[in-house]
């Protein structure tokens, strides 16, 4: 009964578009884009955050790494 | 806000890209936003509306077990005019994605005024709308659901329709019906549910479920690629 799904796969390959997944952080997004390159469906654009939330990430990990690199003499 | 969905209906709008699909942890809301603020309705359409391609496994009905529902996600309570406007978009719908002729049945509890009341009412002005904006397209209304796919009931309810008994496109005079309508043919019959799938928009753009997997993500890529290749032709 994935007829419907196999005739789809079909014709996107025949002539391939590009998709946007915006949500390329996600892992089930991460694994499905892989499977769609793979199989030749599409096409993907997946911007991996906005530059605000890379910030975010960005100052969050230096955090860390500032953390990591206090020397335990100078902890509380 | 998400500025991922945004810059990515962006690009779909500035021609980098041809579709976009999203939802998997953002909302509906979250995904239609940027779509109809940016995309906007295709030219010639009013509203954008869902549906779903459900294949069952009785050859019997539709194109071979398989059927188009619409509205099932999105207008809660669409008038006449609006009803018209998801039948001929359907329509199309059906066209883009089973390469045949529609068969459209506008659904009621009421076949060919059998009953009386304002759902019944509502279904026969979509009707006659639809006929006046689409004159070619084999439309009929106000069907039961079984007057629409069984011909033997078409034959005593609503004899002479080209389309009663033979239906391959349903649409719902309503949200709540649309939706159970939907949900209803995927528990009891096993049927396979493809859905929601937006129509209307200018560019292909369409809502994941947040429940949903890698394997329905694939699913949806391939199906709202297949919906570009048909906004070129």
């Amino acid at each position: 009964m994935s007829e419907f799904l196999d005739r789809m796969k079909a014709c996107a390959k025949a002539d391939r578009k590009t998709i946007v997944l915006p949500e390329g952080e996600d892992p089930r997004t991460i694994a499905a884009a892989e499977k769609i390159v793979a199989e030749g469906l599409a096409n993907l654009v997946t911007p991996r955050s906005s530059p605000s939330s890379a910030r975010r990430r960005a100052s969050r990990s230096s955090r860390r790494a500032s953390r990591w690199m206090t020397p335990p003499t100078s902890a509380p | 806000m998400d500025d991922a969905t945004y810059f990515g209906t962006m690009m779909v709008k500035m021609g980098d890209a041809d579709g976009l699909v999203s939802g998997a942890c953002h909302s509906t809301a979250n995904t239609l936003r940027p779509a109809l603020q940016i995309l906007k309705t295709a030219p010639g359409t009013k509203l954008v509306s869902a549906f779903f391609i459900m294949c069952t496994d009785k050859p019997e009905y539709g194109e071979d077990g398989t059927l188009l529902f619409a509205d099932c996600g999105l207008n809660i309570n669409p008038t006449a005019d609006e009803l018209s406007e998801i039948a001929i978009a359907s329509a199309a719908s059906w066209r883009t994605y089973m390469g045949s002729d529609p068969k459209v049945a506008m659904l009621s509890f009421s076949t060919k005024g059998s009953a009386k009341g304002d759902v019944p009412t509502k279904v026969q002005e979509a009707t006659e709308l639809a006929h006046q904006k689409a004159p070619e397209l084999a439309l009929d209304g106000d069907l039961q659901l079984d007057a629409s796919l069984v011909p033997e009931v078409a034959s005593l309810k609503a004899p002479g329709s080209t389309v009663a008994g033979h239906a391959n496109v349903l649409v719902f005079p309503d949200l709540e019906s649309g939706n159970i309508g939907y949900k209803l043919v995927q528990r009891f019959a096993g049927a396979e549910a493809y859905g929601p799938i937006l129509q209307g928009i200018a560019k292909p753009v369409n809502d994941l479920s947040r429940g949903c997997s890698a394997d329905d993500i694939v699913g949806v890529v391939a199906i709202t690629a297949v919906q570009a290749q048909m906004a070129d032709k």
